[in-house]
């Protein structure tokens, strides 16, 4: 190929062509910069749209299948309401699934079905046609899909009354409710993006959930704050080893207004810098400061309330206590209080005797080992005014708990996952909450009901189903997450069965899952064919998730924007390439006599076009492979750049509720083989034009002219 | 003697209409055969390199038949006829400038796309045509660092690469001093007589003219 030895020879750079050499060296940077800032851009908002895809339909499934109209009017579910075997009860898709019979009538024991009920749709050989196990069936069969599972759904909707009792020591006990209408979802145990978003429980969660772990539910769906009655003592006993079964406690604090030291933990000697606090003057209290030296700290935000003190050395010996200041040593009562500052924190182990004695909160015990400026505190303490600030919560378990946890939590086994939410006989179903409502103030063990409403011959009844806060959840951007509440299968299905089935094409379908999102077209019409050889096409409609009612609008925006993007990536491409065409034509004409004597030598057109479109080609790859690799060093170092824009400009770059905690990095293939191609094509295309001039040279006219 | 024919032109013309209509050449016929030297003489602007350019098919006849090695040129094989059968050799030697004498020898062997790495058959016909004109040492050597006389060596080794049937050489002498010239004119025969190749050569330098077989003078686009 002498053509590309040429292309070559032309494009090294030297001194003899500055001009070119200058043009061709920006060309190349700017198609360099223009790559990098393509691939860059693409490869985080490909993240981002990924991840936001992902969260979108966490609570949906990539494929949904639901019933149609059809399918509600249909023999096959309406039998179920005049049949004895079915307890003239409609039932789920999930019960049908199970159901023994297909059809359940029985015309020796029911009464005659409605005259405007449709004809049974029937087999061949005269049985009725099972939509449901059908369905199963059809998704059964489908190969090639890794991860696939299908689950019905169920989802209604029901107002959410959670009753947020605080019992902060020292203050007075606050009670709130807070009252929501919410949709309520059943969960699907193996649903690995939900186990994704849950949010662990934090020390305020098991803090709450231990101080309401004993609260009887009797008169918890009250709407007036009322004292809680407590479990009886056996109950207590075993609601608390249920929970200290699954959380290893490791470190206590402090409660925001201090913690009166027992002093019991004491040795017989011991010395403490300790502030004073005085009324009237009279000793109240001394405070005792984690380290010596923050007594000046203490005092001066003592002396800010207007509270009159002095800093002091508190003497210990022989279990007296005297109180060292300015000279003079002061006996003092043992009864004075000491207090350790809020908020201090010290590791501790639970003393698992006194978990087998306790009927109540207050009788756990703790052993403690704490050095207070420098003076070891041994022994026992009760759980009582103290918070927890740091411990070890089980909720991902190989196999099944020997204490089930009050939280949701995952058994995995392998690849296979399974979540749980607990229920619990005296607190009652436990339901998974959206971040939302952690954000407005509700802590898990937080206890409340859903209220619905049930026809009843005479009148309309409200219904309560006590639950308690079981954790939280991140739905993600779906617009309905904030108030999506998920509950057990059970849960959903008995106040789903209130209503009225056909209201909502969302209360009832199958949900379909697998790894790869990119299969959900293929499976829908795999399925759809499926369905229409089963004769069952006209029960169900199956959707992907770009078709879902709440998530249609964000991912067609989303698709939308991509495609504008690319469109604005293409013209920056072009204009940078078209660098290329200036930079050859000079070059066309500097070399004009070289083309005469090619041409004399044999050269024919073609390979003196080939030539200048080469040089254009090359110059085109060059810049995206420096582009590239310099997006490629980006992406790698993204943090660390972004965190200095952000430091630069003083506040976050990207918003984390927007953007998540770390934005994509990966580089996006798709967006590389896009540069690539557009690249090579575009200045190929510049090229052309050029080469087109050059080889429209005469040689006989160049070499004339000489 | 029954010789092949190298060059036959028959009623050759060409008319230039820019920047007005000129009659340039006005139907020549030429049979040159093998192994024939050829020189033809004329006046300054009698289109003599015109001329040349016709019967070289670097330029399109405007009417005429024009055969090389007993193929008649069309638009489609010019190129390759080019590359075949011709060797050109100009006034200002026409070397490609960043590259070597060698590798600028072997460029028509490259155009014809044959393989000319080190210890191939054109390699060693490119050393073998460079040992001819006494260049040897010089084949390494980029084109930009040889003397007039060398470049125009080195141009008459390319002319001869791809073993072709006619020569044509547009003043070869014109732009070197008289001692060069005389160096050279003999040199381009010499190589000619020794591969039988015929040869046409365009010049002012009646020793030249001299020492070719036949003699045309161009005048009134004709020759005589």
């Amino acid at each position: 190929m002498f053509e590309l030895s040429i292309a070559f020879k032309y494009l090294a750079p030297r001194r003899r062509q500055l001009s070119v050499s200058i043009i061709s060296l920006i060309s190349i940077l700017v198609i360099a910069l223009v790559v990098w800032l393509i691939v860059v851009f693409f490869s985080v908002t490909h993240g981002l749209e990924k991840s936001w895809i992902q969260k979108l339909i966490a609570l949906t499934a990539p494929v949904r299948i639901t019933p149609t109209e059809a399918y509600y009017h249909s023999y096959y579910y309406q039998a179920d309401s005049v049949s004895a075997e079915s307890n003239y009860t409609l039932k789920t898709i999930g019960e049908k699934l199970i159901a023994a019979q297909t059809d359940p009538y029985d015309e020796n024991v029911d009464g005659e079905p409605p005259k405007h009920w449709n004809a049974p749709d029937r087999n061949l050989d005269g049985s009725l046609k099972d939509p449901v196990k059908l369905a199963f069936q059809a998704i059964g069969s489908l190969t090639g899909v890794p991860g696939l599972t299908a689950h019905d759904f169920e989802m209604t909707v029901s107002n959410l009354r959670l009753r947020l009792v605080r019992n902060h020591a020292g203050e007075e006990p606050n009670q709130a409710f807070l009252s929501q209408a919410a949709y309520v979802g059943s969960l699907e145990p193996d649903n690995a993006s939900i186990v994704q978003a849950l949010l662990p429980p934090t020390a305020e969660d098991l803090d709450n959930t231990l101080s309401m772990l004993t609260v009887a539910s009797t008169n918890i769906q009250e709407d007036n704050p009322e004292d809680l009655p407590q479990l009886n003592a056996r109950l207590a006993k075993e609601q608390l080893q249920r929970f200290f079964g699954s959380v290893r406690v490791k470190e206590l604090k402090t409660p925001p207004q201090g913690w009166m030291l027992p002093k019991r933990l004491l040795p017989a000697h011991a010395q403490f810098t300790v502030v004073v606090a005085l009324k009237n003057d009279h000793i109240i209290k001394l405070i005792v400061p984690a380290h010596a030296n923050e007594a000046v700290l203490i005092q001066k935000n003592l002396e800010a309330a207007k509270q009159k003190t002095y800093i002091g050395q508190l003497e210990i010996v022989n279990g007296e206590m005297k109180l060292l200041h300015a000279d003079i040593a002061e006996s003092l009562p043992l009864s004075t209080p000491l207090v350790i500052e809020q908020g201090v924190s010290f590791p501790v182990e639970l003393a698992q005797a006194s978990l087998e004695q306790a009927s109540h909160i207050r009788d756990v015990r703790f052993n403690i080992i704490f050095q207070l400026q420098g003076v070891a505190l041994k022994g026992e303490v009760s759980y009582g005014h103290l918070a927890i600030s740091q411990a070890d919560v089980m909720h991902r378990y190989q196999q099944s708990p020997q204490h089930q946890p009050l939280w949701t939590y995952a058994i995995q086994n392998g690849k296979e996952i399974h979540l749980t939410i607990p229920s619990d006989p005296h607190n009652g179903d436990g339901i998974l909450l959206p971040k939302s409502f952690k954000e407005a103030g509700t802590l898990m063990g937080d206890r409340g009901y859903l209220s619905y409403f049930a026809p009843t011959i005479s009148s309309v009844q409200e219904q309560r189903l006590p639950i308690y806060v079981a954790g939280f959840y991140d739905p993600g951007i779906i617009p309905i997450g904030g108030k999506y509440v998920l509950a057990t299968q059970e849960v959903t299905s008995l106040i789903r069965a209130s209503h009225n089935q056909e209201d909502t094409t969302l209360s009832n379908g199958i949900n379909i899952r697998f790894d790869n999102l990119e299969q959900a077209d293929q499976i829908k019409a795999e399925l759809q064919a499926a369905f229409d050889k089963a004769g069952i096409a006209r029960y169900w409609r199956i959707e992907t998730y770009r078709e879902f009612d709440f998530t249609k609008d964000l991912i067609q925006q989303l698709h939308s924007e991509r495609n504008l993007w690319t469109l604005i990536a293409t013209v920056i491409i072009i204009v940078a390439c078209s660098n290329i065409i200036s930079m050859l034509i000079i070059l066309v004409n500097d070399k004009k006599l070289e083309i005469g004597i090619l041409r004399s030598m044999g050269a024919s057109s073609t390979s003196i076009a080939l030539i200048f479109g080469l040089c254009g080609m090359v110059m085109g790859m060059v810049g995206s492979m420096l582009g590239m690799s310099l997006a490629i060093l980006t992406l790698h170092n993204l943090q660390g750049l972004l965190d200095l824009i952000s430091r630069l400009q003083g506040h976050q770059l990207f918003n984390p509720v927007f953007y998540g905690n770390t934005l994509p990095s990966e580089v996006s293939v798709e967006a590389l083989i896009f540069v690539v191609i557009a690249t090579t094509i575009i200045s190929l295309l510049a090229g052309l034009i050029p080469a087109a001039k050059a080889s429209m040279l005469k040689p006989s006219s160049i070499l004339r002219s000489e | 003697m029954n010789r092949k024919i190298a060059l036959k032109a028959q009623n050759l013309h060409k008319t230039f209409y820019h920047p007005i209509k000129a009659s340039i050449i006005r139907g020549i016929d030429l049979t040159v055969h093998q192994g024939e030297a050829v020189a033809i003489t004329g006046r300054s602007g009698e289109g003599k390199s015109t001329l040349l350019q016709l019967l070289g098919a670097l330029e399109t006849p405007c009417r005429g038949v024009l055969e090389i090695a007993e193929q008649p040129v069309t638009r489609l094989n010019k190129s390759k006829i080019r590359n075949k059968h011709i060797g050109f050799i100009f006034q200002f030697f026409h070397l490609l400038e960043d590259y070597t004498a060698l590798e600028n020898t072997l460029m028509p062997a490259c155009i014809a796309r044959r393989d000319i790495s080190k210890g191939s058959e054109a390699y060693q016909r490119g050393q073998e045509l460079l040992e001819h004109v006494g260049l040897t040492e010089r084949a390494h050597f980029n084109a930009k660092l040889l003397s007039g006389g060398e470049k125009q060596r080195v141009a008459i080794a390319r002319a001869f690469c791809n073993d072709p049937d006619i020569i044509f050489a547009d003043e070869p002498s014109g732009n070197l001093d008289k001692e060069t010239a005389a160096q050279i004119h003999t040199l381009l025969l010499d190589v000619a007589r020794r591969g039988n190749k015929s040869i046409v050569i365009v010049t002012h330098d009646p020793d030249l003219a001299g020492l070719c077989h036949s003699n045309y003078i161009l005048q009134n686009g004709l020759l005589i």
